[in-house]
């Protein structure tokens, strides 16, 4: 699938599939590869998501007939098998390539507000919750809504639970959350309203000097490893908020 | 990828910045702002930076600042502030009664200031945002190239929030020309009128809504919600029928007209999330957004078709003018 369309003035999506999961993974970060690779100089962002990429371009250093016809030549040029060879000679695809992470959580039930409802919910005891949770693997499909929030699939059929009715007015940072099949930790603290099971030491996203540092990136894959009171706190963990 | 942006943006090397300006009443919402924080979406880090580009762009340029200069960007008014040295400024966007000293001041002008007059700006009749530029542009670290305070976020501007009482501002000392106030031409003033027509790109989900949602859309009045501000602005008035649903989650930006499943429809702002999962039925022009930016809640506005080469087209000739482009 490979379809253009306008999404704003100095904006293009691309759509690479329909249905989320790996497969539309693969398609983007294999479109966000090679359309990197072009180095456009009008290029301002690439932006991937679940099954789709928004191009921003700068109306200042092209013309909307140059960005959708660069746009448009990458339209079947491989599949996401079959990449291009790279001036890195690196052999594997960009989702093989997918860097492995792991990010220790404490489910304490001190800072897991909505462990137990899962658990009743789940017909699950609260070590099964935690064993199911952190059992897997998951990919990061999508940043957004805030600065380095990983939007993470899937969550474990028996733990998909809805979203809270009423949004919780302060979510603090480093809350590990789940919301049907999606899996996130909260990089800062916001407004939110998915379900809370534990909470992460390792911070998502901070800015050194002016810059941005974000600790997952589209097309990772992370593990959740459990941690005791005490290893979250040597790990930086912080109890308060 | 926005390095380019980032080299623009800096100052002048050896450019000595100074304490220019005291806030003593910052009002509902007193932000630093500037052209915006490009290139940072795939982090999750919206864009930002002045909601109304049109009257920060004269704000700036009655100065012969860049662009991209970081200005202030207020939110209805009620502010008072202290210059700490003399100073050249510039007042756009909504009309605050603006007073130097007690002594009225026109708005879409640029002024001087002595060292210790007080500047104090009432509240807007007309319009939301009014800006206050300084020579040279306000002083403060950028983040990823950027200036622009995104207070969901806490990034940019003065720790990443709305300025409060007490805040410092600073510009660099540039040599002061033979000074001669200047106006904006009458023709580009705007005294934002109580009645808006947007134009729209009928992109994004376009397709997927049915004709009598479009002609319901393109037909009625709305009224703008109390819920409005720099991230989304709530239209209210008659629902379309059950819009599409079950979109996967996608990049959005600020212009797309959201319509979720109440059938109202939310038109992103620039502090607006990267990504979003509502149908998206069109874009408002780039250029039109300034005017939704200084829109008030009960104000009526009205939806018309219009083309991407168009939006385009008006959206260019206005950066051209204000930043300066090839």
């Amino acid at each position: 699938m490979f379809k253009l369309v306008d999404s704003g003035d100095e904006s293009l999506t691309v759509y690479l599939a329909e249905v989320p999961g790996e497969e539309a993974l693969a398609q983007v970060l294999h479109f966000v590869h090679r359309a990197r690779s072009q180095r456009w100089d009008w290029l301002v962002d690439l932006v991937p998501s679940y099954c789709s990429v928004a191009i921003y371009y700068d109306l200042l250093r092209c013309d909307y007939a140059n960005v959708l016809s660069a746009v448009s030549a990458l339209a079947g040029g491989g599949s996401a098998a079959c990449v291009p060879a790279l001036p890195c000679a690196n052999s594997l695809t960009p989702i093989q390539a997918a860097v492995a992470k792991t990010l220790p959580v404490y489910y304490g039930e001190d800072q897991a507000p909505d462990l137990l409802r899962l658990a009743r919910s789940a017909k699950l005891d609260i070590e099964d919750v935690i064993a199911l949770h952190s059992g897997q693997e998951y990919r990061v499909y999508a940043l957004g809504f805030r600065p380095g929030f990983a939007f993470m699939g899937s969550v474990p059929e028996a733990l998909q639970i809805p979203r809270l009715d009423i949004p919780r007015k302060r979510v603090p940072a480093g809350a590990v959350a789940i919301a049907g099949a999606q899996a996130a930790v909260y990089p800062s603290a916001s407004p939110g309203g998915w379900n809370l099971i534990g909470r992460c030491p390792t911070p998502l996203f901070h800015l050194h000097r002016g810059e941005p540092k974000v600790a997952l990136k589209v097309g990772d894959r992370v593990r959740f490893q459990p941690v005791s009171h005490e290893e979250y706190l040597a790990l930086g963990g912080k109890l308060d908020e | 990828m926005s390095k380019v942006a980032v080299a623009d943006m800096a100052e002048p090397v050896g450019t000595e910045v100074a304490d220019t300006l005291a806030v003593i009443k910052a009002g509902p919402q007193m932000l630093i702002q500037d052209s915006g924080r490009r290139g940072s979406q795939h982090l999750g880090i919206s864009v930002g930076g002045a909601a109304d580009t049109h009257a920060a762009g004269w704000a700036n340029r009655l100065l012969d600042n860049s662009g991209d200069a970081a200005l202030l960007e207020i939110c209805l008014g009620g502010v008072a502030l202290r210059f700490l040295r003399a100073a050249r400024f510039a007042l756009t966007g909504a009309d605050l009664n603006w007073q130097l000293d007690g002594r009225a001041l026109g708005n879409w002008q640029s002024h001087t200031a002595a060292a210790g007059a007080v500047l104090r700006g009432g509240l807007a009749a007309h319009g939301v945002r009014a800006y206050l530029s300084l020579g040279g542009g306000i002083a403060v670290t950028p983040v990823c190239g950027s200036r622009a305070t995104t207070v969901a976020e806490g990034i940019g501007g003065i720790h990443g929030q709305t300025l409060q009482s007490g805040d410092l501002l600073h510009a660099p000392v540039v040599p002061a020309p033979a000074f001669i106030a200047r106006r904006t031409p009458a023709i580009f003033c705007r005294d934002y009128p109580a009645e808006l027509l947007l134009r729209v790109v009928p992109s994004n989900q376009h397709h997927l809504f049915g004709e009598h949602q479009l002609r319901a859309f393109f037909s009625q009045e709305y009224q703008v919600s109390p819920a409005c501000d720099r991230m989304g602005v709530r239209l209210l008035g008659a629902a379309l029928a059950s819009p599409p649903q079950g979109l996967v989650s996608e990049p959005v930006t600020a212009g797309a007209i959201q319509v979720p499943a109440s059938g109202l429809p939310i038109v992103l702002m620039p502090d607006c999330q990267t990504i979003g999962g509502y149908p998206k039925i069109g874009h408002v022009y780039r250029v039109d957004l300034d005017r939704l930016a200084q829109a008030r809640p009960g104000q009526c506005v009205r939806f018309v078709r219009g083309s991407r080469a168009e939006a385009q087209t008006e959206w260019l000739l206005q950066r051209k003018f204000f930043h300066g482009g090839a």
